[in-house]
């Protein structure tokens, strides 16, 4: 198999990791579609220095995150706002209005977390184990860890605070 | 929402994405490419704005020319109205195919070597641009002096205000076509690196 029809074919296996990181970080459909543009062409750049030590999944879940996290950078330095009422849930045509809605509720518990945060979040989402979170960030297991029960008691004192 | 309840639709969502994968090869080599045809996104806005202006320009001469009584006066006219026909037409087009320079298509070797074919095509007529440009402004001289003001340099005397335009617009066109051509160079630069860190 030729380096591109390799390329292409992980990207098609892995696409619904790029579609979830470029819902998690941005809230409107243009600025989706351009972060996910910016992931699939680093990539296609850094594919050539994937040497396969890592998972592809770390390697793609890496690269992903660390692009959009390099964008918001550049987003906040150019004074851009960002709101979580205009989250665009794409690819849901087929989803039913209550489904539609919690995950509505799920994106919106997840956009008031800070940067970090939201990958952390996300990729416990995503059944990583401490040790995958800690080497697809690059921090520490126990700061991992640290955080991670962190968010969890924002979540919950956030429901608690609603329910008040 | 508890954190229980998230992971479930999550994971609900994530089966349901699952079902709906629609990237095909095309696309993704096309998102690949992006970067690389930005760059000269902005190149090929300047140059079309300035094609539009020197068309216009060139209309209005063209629909005057029967004005341009002489034989002198008419070769200037005629010299002018190719140039600004010309140069536009190649310069966009050249750069359009640089711009198009098919990264998804071909391989590596043919890739870049297309593009360094194309890219050597184009600075030979930015350095053509230049010399033609440089000619430009000294023809338009009595064309413009003819159909606006109505005098034909070649009949009478030069005016004073000309003599102070000629000086003026040699530095401001030298000045100008030193930033531009730096400008198109390091674009054209930085596309070529991007090219060759994504093939």
């Amino acid at each position: 198999m030729g380096k591109e029809e390799e390329f292409v074919s992980i990207v098609k296996q892995y696409e619904k990791i790029i579609f979830k990181i470029t819902t998690v970080y941005t809230d409107n459909g243009d600025d989706q579609q351009d972060l996910y543009q910016d992931i699939v062409y680093q990539l296609w750049k850094s594919f050539e220095t994937f040497r396969e030590e890592a998972k592809i999944s770390t390697w793609m879940y890496r690269v992903a995150m660390n692009t959009a996290l390099t964008r918001i950078r550049k987003k906040k330095r150019q004074g851009n706002q960002v709101s979580i009422d205009k989250i665009i849930l794409q690819q849901t045509e087929q989803y039913d209005m209550a489904f539609e809605e919690r995950l509505r509720q799920v994106y919106a518990s997840i956009h008031q977390l800070n940067e970090l945060d939201k990958g952390l979040m996300l990729l416990l989402l995503e059944g990583k184990n401490y040790g995958e979170i800690a080497e697809i960030t690059g921090l520490t297991l126990s700061n991992v860890g640290t955080r991670i029960s962190r968010i969890k008691q924002k979540l919950k004192s956030k429901v608690t605070k609603i329910e008040e | 929402m508890e954190f229980e309840d998230i992971q479930a639709t999550w994971a609900q969502m994530s089966d349901q994405l699952e079902k709906q994968k629609r990237l095909t090869n095309e696309i993704i080599m096309k998102m690949a490419q992006q970067d690389y045809k930005k760059r000269f996104d902005k190149i090929v806005g300047y140059e079309t704005i300035g094609a539009y202006i020197t068309y216009g320009v060139a209309a209005l001469i063209l629909f005057n020319f029967r004005d341009l009584d002489t034989w002198p006066l008419r070769i200037c006219g005629i010299v002018t109205l190719v140039i600004m026909a010309v140069l536009p037409f190649y310069s966009l087009k050249y750069l359009k195919e640089l711009r198009n320079t098919d990264i998804a298509d071909k391989n590596y070797k043919e890739t870049i070597t297309v593009f360094a074919q194309r890219k050597q095509r184009y600075n030979r007529l930015m350095k053509l641009s230049v010399y033609l440009g440089f000619i430009l402004m000294i023809i338009i001289i009595p064309v413009v002096s003819k159909l606006f003001d109505g005098d034909d340099v070649f009949a009478a005397p030069i005016k004073k205000s000309w003599l102070w335009f000629l000086p003026i617009a040699f530095v401001f066109y030298y000045l100008f076509t030193k930033r531009v051509v730096g400008c198109y160079t390091s674009n054209i630069q930085k596309a070529e690196q991007i090219l060759k860190e994504t093939m």
